[in-house]
């Protein structure tokens, strides 16, 4: 397994870059060979759909991902994040395995989660009458996706928090 | 029940006559011709114009004149009072014909001036017309040297203390400031009982040593009560403004001495000073949060709860908010049997056969078997809880067991109460623990303390979901939820009962009556500053007995014992 850190010319050239729907397989051989050839390059394009990803999920939660997932429900996130934002001093890194099709990315973030006061309790009844119906905090995450090389991209198989 | 102008039952019991307009009218008249009583002398402004402007234009004109007469924008006259503390002014009146009054409170020095609008009746945001609404300006007096500076404003400087104040009438009252917003007050000569109760508050800043302080007895009498207080002198003027128990009309001035009681912690940033947390400046005339907890409260008949019971009942079954910062569950109950021996009540047998479920049986009857949840709080000390399905209240338990002394101590909770079905009871039980390796207290049990009385913690439950607790009486606790900004906000109490297990740990419940009808219990360990217990509810999504786990901190006590030390807690209901 190579691992390398993209830098951020490298997302920027590829910045654009948003994962097409998925289409037909090519052979997986082809694919490797095709990944073996410039792993940067393929790096930086995990990175660009990773920060799109992000930005989708910030717009529309789960179901604006769903063009970037190679199914539904791999976005394994806890239900009460309301946002994530990638730590702009850090370098994702992107693993690229041995088969040259499937990758690892991981990038630190901050999820921003939002409690919901909705029970029955006295101290939730309380802070929903004053105007407080939920309370939002920050934290410190690590945000990791598992990858799989499509015919012509990559397609996220999970993220989920470390 | 007994008509009286102070019930000597817990006051959201008693059945307030809902007054009309027109009665209030009727008993307004005469006093509005008379002006405010007082036990004192009232003093009496030389003849002369007084023209308030407010900060938002509105104006106000006053002609006082002799005989303590005063006439609002050429309306017709009427009498005032007027008191003095230190440099403000205190003015009140009734305006004849009306439902309405006012109350000035003009600082003789700068001429700054707040006046409150004092009214009965639509249109306001009460819902009763017994019950006061208010709204206030603050502004300044026209004539001499204007004000320069910031005008009278809400405050936050003022919460955190405690005043029992001493009035001429020769009532005392505890004053508890736990909040900016509301108030939590026990009348020491009005009522024997020593029951705290809670209301909407307004604290505004006055100068540095002069706070304007009102409460109004919503969910209540409707009674207003308002003072101007000198914390430095401990000297107060102030006003009264309602109508008792009796529905006679309560409308005087007084002046009283203060004792100061001490100051808890503060939450809000530092430089914080705001007040009028739960302010809606966008409201109505005379609109801010009021907590009506009756209104939103399920009320349901025994045959309701019966059935929401059967339909849907959750034993731990399911997170909670309450205790999203709780220890984790102990399993260490796992394998153990014993029986707690309560006295003068039942022996209830237990085995522990997992550390989520357990058997029961009372007296020599059948073995039952139940979900409990336990927490060994501090070493050797265990309380769990459980219901007892088939017991015609749908009983649950809450227990505090010490292996190591061998005393027990139970709140147990039950429905089908006399005045909402739904609305927990709760009942103290002392017993001992009678199993193999527990050494035997003899006649030693856990007791009722004051220990805590004036102390107030606060709780984080979850992140973001927080209260604080006032042990304010021997039969009360009080509670205050903080908003955002670390204020202290709504705020209401409920019959409650002090237990000491061993030395810095204790086992307390309260009761949300006429409040959503939970029996909350915790066991307080302040050596580690966390605590343990079960919520016990019931309402129309049915029974639950649920965790309530929370991060401590002692925000601080005040020295009430001398006032509140002797009156009896541990109410049944």
């Amino acid at each position: 397994m190579s691992t390398l850190a993209t830098n951020r010319r490298d997302m920027l050239k590829l910045g654009a870059l948003a994962a097409v729907p998925l289409a037909a397989l090519a052979p997986a051989g082809a694919l490797a060979a095709q990944a073996a050839a410039n792993p940067a390059a393929e790096q930086a394009q995990i990175a660009a759909l990773m920060r799109e990803a992000v930005r989708r999920y910030n717009a529309g939660g789960v179901a604006a991902c769903a063009g970037l997932t190679s199914c539904g429900g791999v976005l394994d996130l806890p239900g009460d994040i309301r946002a994530l934002r990638l730590a702009g001093e850090a370098e994702p890194e992107v693993a690229l395995a041995d088969d040259q099709v499937t990758a690892h990315w991981s990038h630190p973030a901050t999820a921003v989660r939002e409690y919901a006061f909705d029970g029955d309790s006295t101290a939730e009844r309380m802070a929903r009458f004053q105007g407080n119906p939920a309370v939002q905090s920050e934290s410190a995450v690590t945000l990791v996706a598992e990858m799989r090389r499509t015919a012509d991209s990559w397609t996220i198989r999970r993220l989920h928090l470390a | 029940m007994a008509r009286k102008a102070y019930p000597d039952i817990p006051l959201f019991r008693y059945a307030y006559t809902a007054l009309s307009e027109a009665d209030v009218a009727q008993k307004l008249a005469p006093a509005a011709m008379a002006g405010p009583q007082s036990i004192g002398a009232l003093e009496e402004l030389p003849p002369q114009r007084l023209s308030f402007v407010a900060s938002d234009g509105t104006r106000l004109d006053w002609q006082f004149s002799e005989g303590r007469q005063v006439a609002l924008q050429g309306e017709r006259g009427s009498g005032y009072g007027a008191l003095t503390v230190d440099h403000i002014t205190l003015i009140a009146h009734l305006v004849p014909g009306t439902r309405r009054g006012y109350a000035l409170a003009w600082d003789r020095h700068d001429n700054r001036a707040t006046v409150f609008e004092l009214w009965f009746g639509a249109p306001g945001p009460a819902p009763q017309p017994r019950e006061v609404n208010r709204a206030i300006w603050h502004g300044h007096i026209e004539g001499g040297t204007p004000p320069t500076g910031e005008l009278h404003a809400p405050t936050g400087r003022v919460q955190g203390r405690a005043i029992m104040w001493a009035e001429d009438t020769g009532n005392r009252t505890v004053d508890y400031y736990a909040s900016s917003a509301f108030s939590h007050w026990v009348e020491l000569d009005r009522s024997d009982e020593g029951r705290g109760y809670s209301g909407p508050s307004d604290y505004i800043k006055l100068t540095e040593d002069l706070y304007l302080y009102t409460r109004t007895e919503a969910e209540f009498s409707g009674l207003w009560h308002m003072l101007v207080m000198d914390a430095n002198r401990l000297q107060c003027a102030g006003l009264r403004l309602g109508f008792d128990g009796l529905d006679n009309l309560e409308y005087y001035m007084f002046r009283g001495t203060g004792e100061w009681l001490g100051q808890i912690a503060n939450f809000m940033k530092f430089e914080d000073v705001s007040g009028d947390p739960l302010a809606m400046p966008d409201g109505p005339k005379g609109a801010r949060r009021v907590y009506r907890p009756l209104e939103t409260m399920d009320k349901m008949t025994p045959a309701e709860v019966n059935e929401a019971v059967a339909a849907s009942t959750h034993i731990f079954d399911r997170a909670s908010a309450m205790a999203g910062h709780g220890l984790p569950p102990t399993a260490a109950l796992a394998g153990k049997a014993f029986a707690v021996h309560y006295d003068g009540g039942p022996v209830i047998a237990y085995r522990f056969t997992a550390h989520d479920e357990l058997q029961w049986r009372e007296g020599g009857g059948e073995w039952t078997t139940a979900r409990y949840n336990a927490w060994e709080n501090m070493p050797g000390v265990f309380i769990f809880g459980h219901l007892l399905a088939g017991k015609p209240d749908h009983d649950g338990h809450v227990v505090v067991a010490d292996l190591d002394s061998g005393k027990a101590t139970c709140f147990r909770g039950y429905l089908n109460t006399p005045y909402f079905a739904n609305e927990a009871g709760a009942q103290t039980m002392f017993g001992k623990l009678v199993g193999d390796g527990i050494p035997d207290p003899g006649s030693a049990r856990h007791e009722r303390t004051t220990d805590l009385l004036g102390s107030a913690f606060t709780w984080s439950y979850s992140p973001g979901l927080t209260s604080m607790h006032v042990y304010s009486s021997p039969n009360t606790v009080s509670w205050v939820i903080f908003t955002p900004s670390g204020h202290g906000g709504a705020q209401w109490s409920g019959s409650g009962d002090y237990v000491k297990i061993r030395d810095q740990l204790y086992f307390v419940r309260w009761q949300e009556e006429a409040c959503n009808g939970t029996l909350g219990t915790i066991l307080i360990n302040m050596r580690t500053m966390h605590d343990s217990g079960i919520g016990y509810h019931c309402g129309k999504n049915g029974l639950s007995m649920s965790p309530v786990g929370a991060y401590a901190r002692l925000a601080g006590r005040w020295d009430v014992a001398k006032y509140l030390g002797t009156k009896r807690g541990g109410y049944a209901v």
